[in-house]
């Protein structure tokens, strides 16, 4: 959140006091029936406590003493716990901002907890002890209560209002909690001199909201600034006008935790207000909302962006030199660039699309922020003569990529090289990568490139292949126990992670440890990884190996699975029914291969069938096969693939049981029987 | 559920640190060390009440799995005087590549509690394991506010780690001013006086690294330590000796005199729920049930070191506390039917081990202790469901300090394989398709119970539909028509039944399926070729499974699996799996004990083969072929 005041200088005295009547719908009212009554969520019987009314108010007011607009933010709030999983709704608090001259204070905070005992109502109010206030750090206090005599059954219901003067942004507000909400209102109120931006996000849709307007009559005294720099004081009767505009939401379901969503906040409906323009009578516009070209502008000549790509590069001088002397091309400069970057910078696992510290110093303590990082390289790279520009994005867990124009959606920095027209996407924070390859958290959506001269936009989804390629070689003999070699060969994400997975021997060896772990009854003879240093190349494991216990012998049969390793036991998708679609950062394919050469003196008696299934549109797929090689070995093939990386929650259902079969057969048996 | 200042005190002495920058050179890392620790320095000065610790550490870290020893953060509160001096960091050749000042500490409010003053004061040197080594250095002074929480010294805070040099230094001005305790043989340390200042130093050299193994001894039983107490108490107005167990007792009655006061609606409330009540047992139960009806636990730690608990009559009226004012409102209630409950301390977590010979503040937990007749009753009272009378895992089988006129150490209830009791009892259809059904019944018992309950108690019914499916071990589970009982008696008994239906639980060939015989807990081997084992080896299971299946199969398959009966039994374990065709069904009966043990590192391979065939044997499927 941004906090950022936009002052209108205005000396007023207020002749008309601005008192207008809350509806009482704004109010949390007498108790109801249906409220005392409640035993569980209409709509979700599983909800262990539920909010019965949430009301959060905005409104302006003007602040006579210091001549500025302010608001306060109130909200009121009735709870009903209804099992003990959610006693601690009890339990609530919120932040104030502390900026360098203002802050944000609160006001009395009231609360009454409400038990039913024999048909009567029984009232506790929360007492100001258990109201907590603290500094949290330099830049906020932390206000924290406990309602008194909370038990199963209990409605309890507060209210606070906060003042403020940061009105760049309004207070956020989220019609959904991690429990059911049955009613949900949320009122702004603003001076027509403001005019706020509307965003809203989630998956369900807020119907539309009632607007209203009423006119205020003020005796005001201001002084304004005019173009050529002077000044005027202007008194006088104003009369303006205050727009109200009315959100309200009912029956909304709780928030719920599911795998494969990368970024929950996405899909919560919420809606933030962003100030637009200030329009003050006699003077000039000041417009906060911008195109994205005026972002682009803005952020090139912010003194954390772009400004510090036209400071001094002395700094790199050596680098420039070295790589001039050994680089002929621009690509090879690029690779030696970016190469060296990589190995000179660590990254200190800050995301953010400003700098911290300038580039020079980060340089020289060899590490700093995304930020930090990917500038040095633009620099190094523009030193070199090849055009490179920033790109800025939103990282898997902030958030989709915004669709309006805005910079607070973002908030991670990368790089853009353009050799012969080819865009070519860096981001050095990401060891043991060639140019091109983002890590995972980047993988969203579009990257906006901060350039100058047009509004350009750049794909973030890897170009590369996802693969994984296993195969194994076996020998087994009449007590079930397997002998042979592995290989696996990786591309893409994997490889990266196997890179950094073994990049010192403590953590090769807990990853050897870990391999044997997961596969249940292997036991490594030995190991090779080959092409750890060879980015290019698929990085290759080869092991060889014993395992015991994967097939189980009964008087003449054996029975066996032939899929012996990385086998994926559990359905990622639990849940029967989802709300949220199924996100993969990428598409990807799994391949394995098996020839398993049979005890002498058996035969293959049966063995699994084949099966070729499809996810619809072919959007996911899987093969499996099996054959007996000249009655001497079994061989098995299967191809597992996610073709997209979204897929809706209408799809949810068929790649459950996508899943569901393919765990299945790969757990399918193959039977032996003695000749 | 910890007062939190106790805990603090007892181990932030190890984060901080003091150096030599000259030993942070050029370092390769040696195979499996997680850090070095160049020098430690703790020096605690005692020349008043206020004791003075300075901490210099000088640490290289290679990986991340050690993070929290150069991630420095000092808790402290209104009463603690932190001086931060100075801190580097350094990289592999090392040069310094940052100064830490004062500045660059973040200095934030502790949210662990719900509400308290605590503070954390802290530097991240951010790690990321490609900068590896990395050296950090830094240099703290702290003033405490008094003498209860004195440091202990543990120059050896895990395995694969190697100290060069620690030291630890008292110095005193004031005869009898401290005790030490000398924990698992550290070097002999030298006395030195000078004038007044008298001075003990131990110093601990070249201490090579023991490697991490699994299921090891923790490292607090294994590596060398100095426990340091002071031998007066003196807190505010009060001052006593300190040197035995009653000491700390009577000051912990001093702050909660006066404190046990119920207002007359109370008293006449409890009086009147216990009047049909005979016994002290069940009067007491009634107290606590009334009470667990009543409140919730809240953490809110303030007053003397976060020692001191809320008054009762407050407590009740605000129906939350934590648990020294629950523990105190307990007591109170009780005291005013005219029944003696004690305050009492715990060590609570994973952690059971106080160190009985050496009476000190090593508790961070309160619970109740009742003695009746023959037997002593124990109370946790910061819980709404626990039954009466039982401890979890939290608290269970370990030493505490019963705060009364003669406060003594009494140890707390230990549940082994004869209480930790896991029956089932099931009956499941095959249909033709491989489809499974089960109708299941469960009782589980004390620690057993504990995953059970927590889902019984603590989530919503869809919640626990997906946490009970997790339980299990099925593939594609659906539960149906869960219910639980709780028995509220003095041993957690929890009962469980459910229609399970598990879609393909038979996998198949054309003409075969497959039917594993225990999926309700089956026991899975994790294991990998540890060929020299060094440490003991520590099983922490102590619980008894016994499990009856029957299986209906469908029409026209037959077994091709006879009957048989596989028996383990061995000091690691007993197991018993036996499969019998009865009529048109088979029977699976099973039954597993483990016993809680320590076994020396020559057993590891025996134990490993042990495991390795009982996980084996526990996979047995039945296999079923198609008539033709």
């Amino acid at each position: 959140m941004k906090y950022k005041m936009i002052l209108i200088v205005l000396a007023v005295c207020v002749m008309h006091a601005m008192s207008f009547s809350k509806e009482e719908s704004f109010k949390l009212g007498k108790l109801a029936k249906e409220e005392i009554e409640l035993k569980f969520c209409p709509y979700d019987s599983t909800a262990g406590a539920v909010v019965l009314k949430d009301i959060g108010l905005v409104e302006f007011k003007f602040d006579n003493n210091n001549s500025r607009f302010s608001y306060t933010y109130t909200k009121r709030t009735r709870i009903k716990i209804l099992n003990l999983s959610k006693l601690d709704e009890a339990n609530q608090e919120f932040f104030l901002f502390v900026g360098e001259d203002d802050e944000e204070t609160v006001g009395k905070i009231k609360g009454t907890t409400y038990n039913f005992e024999n048909g009567k109502i029984i009232e506790t109010d929360l007492t100001k002890e258990a109201v907590f206030k603290d500094k949290y750090d330099t830049k906020h206090k932390v206000v924290k209560f406990t309602m008194p005599n909370v038990q199963v059954g209990s409605i309890i219901e507060f209210e606070y209002s906060i003042s403020s003067i940061f009105n760049y942004t309004l207070p956020n507000w989220k019609f959904q909690k991690d429990i059911p909400v049955l009613k949900s209102i949320f009122f702004v109120e603003v001076p027509e001199f403001y005019s706020y931006r509307i965003n809203g996000k989630g998956y369900i849709r807020l119907p539309a909201p009632i607007t209203s307007s009423r006119n205020v009559k003020e005796y005001v005294s201001s002084r304004v600034s005019n173009q050529d720099g002077t000044t005027t004081n202007y008194r006088g009767e104003m009369e303006f006008s205050m727009n109200a505009t009315i959100w309200e939401a009912n029956n909304m379901p709780a928030v719920t935790e599911e795998p494969y969503v990368a970024c929950v906040d996405n899909y919560i409906t919420q809606i933030d207000y962003e100030l637009a323009c200030v329009r003050i009578p006699n003077s000039i516009q000041e417009n906060y909302s911008e195109t994205w070209k005026d972002i682009i502008t803005k952020l090139l000549h912010n003194e954390k962006v772009g400004g510090q790509l036209n400071k001094n590069t002395s700094y790199l001088t050596d680098l420039f030199q070295e790589i001039s002397k050994s680089a002929a091309t621009k690509t090879e400069k690029l690779n030696a660039a970016y190469a060296a970057i990589q190995k000179k910078m660590s990254w200190d696992e800050i995301r953010s699309k400003y700098v911290n510290t300038n580039l020079k110093d980060a340089f020289k303590n060899a590490k700093g922020n995304c930020s930090e990082i990917n500038l040095i390289l633009i620099s190094l790279l523009k030193d070199l003569e090849i055009e490179a520009y920033p790109v800025m994005l939103s990282t898997r867990n902030n958030g989709f990529t915004p669709n309006y124009p805005t910079e607070d959606g973002f908030n991670y920095m990368i790089a853009l090289a353009r050799i012969d027209g080819k865009n070519i996407l860096l981001d050095a924070t990401l060891k043991n990568v060639l140019p091109g390859v983002l890590p995972r958290r980047c993988l969203n959506g579009k990257g906006l490139i901060l350039k100058e001269t047009a509004v350009e936009w750049v794909d973030l989804n890897p170009a590369t292949n996802q693969n994984t390629i296993t195969s194994v070689e076996g020998k087994m003999d009449e007590n079930g126990k397997i002998t042979g070699k592995i290989n696996i060969a990786k591309k893409g994400y994997e490889a990266i992670d196997l890179r950094y997975d073994i990049s010192s021997a403590k953590e090769k060896d807990t990853y050897l440890k870990d391999f044997e772990k997961n596969n249940s009854g292997l036991t490594l003879v030995s190991h090779n990884f080959q092409n750890i240093d060879s980015l290019n190349l698929p990085t290759k494991e080869i092991y060889e190996f014993t395992m015991d216990g994967i097939a189980e012998k009964n008087s003449d049969m054996i029975y066996f699975s032939p899929i012996l390793i990385d086998k994926l036991s559990e359905n990622p998708f639990r849940l029967k029914d989802r709300v949220y679609p199924v996100e993969y950062p990428y598409p990807f394919e799994i391949t394995y291969i098996a020839n398993i050469e049979i005890p002498q003196g058996y035969k293959v008696e049966e063995k699994p069938a084949n099966i070729n299934l499809s996810l619809p549109e072919n959007n996911g797929k899987f093969t499996y096969m099996v054959n007996v090689l000249n009655e001497k070995s079994v061989q098995v093939n299967y191809k597992f693939s996610i073709k997209k990386t979204i897929f809706s929650g209408v799809e949810y259902e068929a790649i459950r049981e996508f899943y569901t079969q393919f765990i299945k057969k790969i757990d399918e048996q193959v039977v032996l029987k003695k000749i | 559920m910890l007062f939190n200042k106790i805990i603090h005190h007892c181990f932030f002495i190890l984060l901080f640190i003091f150096a030599a920058h000259s030993q942070a050179q050029n370092l390769n890392q040696p195979d499996k060390l997680d850090a070095i620790i160049h020098l430690e320095e703790l020096k605690v000065e005692i020349v008043n009440d206020r004791p003075k610790i300075y901490i210099h550490k000088l640490i290289t870290l290679f990986n991340k799995n050690k993070s929290e020893l150069i991630d420095f953060t000092v808790h402290y509160d209104k009463e603690t005087q932190v001086k931060f001096i100075g801190g580097f960091i350094y990289d592999k050749l090392g040069k310094v590549i940052k100064k830490i000042k004062r500045s660059d500490l973040k200095d934030q409010l502790d949210m662990t509690e719900f509400a308290s003053d605590d503070r954390l004061l802290y530097y991240e040197p951010m790690l990321n394991s490609t900068v590896f080594p990395i050296t950090v250095e830094y240099e703290f002074e702290i003033t405490l506010s008094s003498l209860l929480n004195l440091p202990s010294w543990h120059p050896v805070p895990g395995y694969n780690i190697e100290v060069v040099k620690s030291t630890l230094e008292i110095n005193t001005d004031q005869e009898n001013a401290f005790r030490f305790y000398e924990m698992n043989d550290p070097p002999k340390f030298i006395k030195t006086q000078q004038n007044k200042l008298v001075s003990y130093k131990w110093q601990l050299e070249n201490f090579k690294s023991i490697n991490e193994e699994d299921e090891a001894p923790e490292i607090e039983k294994v590596a060398p330590a100095v426990l340091i107490a002071p031998k007066k108490i003196k807190y505010n107005n009060y001052t006593s000796q300190f040197t035995a167990w009653n000491d700390l007792g009577k000051w912990i009655n001093s702050l909660n005199e006066n404190r046990d006061l119920l207002p007359e609606d109370v008293k006449q409330k409890i009086t009147e729920i216990t009047k049909d009540k005979n016994s002290t047992y069940e009067k007491a139960k009634t107290v606590y049930e009334f009470m667990q009806s009543q409140t919730r636990y809240v953490s809110i730690q303030f007053g003397v070191g976060g020692m001191q608990p809320l008054w009762a009559d407050k407590t009740y009226t605000n129906g939350y506390g934590d648990c020294k004012a629950l523990s105190n409102l307990y007591v109170a209630m009780l005291k005013s039917v005219g029944i003696n409950a004690y305050y009492t301390l715990v060590l609570a977590g994973r952690q059971k081990n106080i160190i009985k010979e050496f009476p000190s503040n090593q508790f961070n937990h309160v619970i109740v202790c009742l003695p009746i007749s023959n037997d002593t009753i124990w109370m946790e009272c910061t819980s709404q469901e626990i039954p009466f009378g039982y401890l979890g895992d939290f608290t269970d089988d370990r030493d505490v300090l019963v705060v009364s006129e003669n406060s003594f150490i009494a140890h707390t209830k230990k549940y082994d394989y004869n209480n930790n009791v896991t029956v089932t009892h099931a009956e499941m259809d095959i249909d033709k398709d491989g489809n499974a059904s089960f109708l299941i019944s469960q009782s589980y018992q004390a620690l057993s119970s504990e995953k059970m309950s927590s889902i019984y108690n603590y989530y919503t019914t869809a919640e626990q539909a997906q946490k009970i499916s997790d339980l299990f071990y099925f593939k594609n589970i659906q539960v149906d028509n869960f219910k639980f009982v709780m028995q509220k008696d003095s041993i957690q008994r929890l009962s469980f039944s459910a229609r399970l239906i598990c879609r393909e639980y038979a996998s198949k060939t054309t003409n075969r399926f497959f039917i594993p015989l225990n999926q309700i807990h089956p026991f899975v081997y994790k294991h990998h070729s540890d060929t020299n084992r060094m440490q003991p080896v520590v099983e922490r299971r102590d619980f008894t499974q016994v499990d009856t299946v029957l299986i209906k199969i469908p029409a026209n398959y037959s077994a091709e699996t006879t009957d048989f009966t596989n028996t383990l039994v061995s000091e690691f374990g007993e197991y018993t799996l036996s499969l019998r065709k009865q009529a048109d069904k088979f029977i699976v009966t099973r039954k597993l004990i483990f016993k809680a043990n320590t076994f020396s590192p020559a057993q590891y391979a025996k134990r490993s083969a042990f495991f390795k065939e009982l996980a084996l044997l526990d996979a047995q499927r039945l296999v079923l072929k198609k008539q033709p």
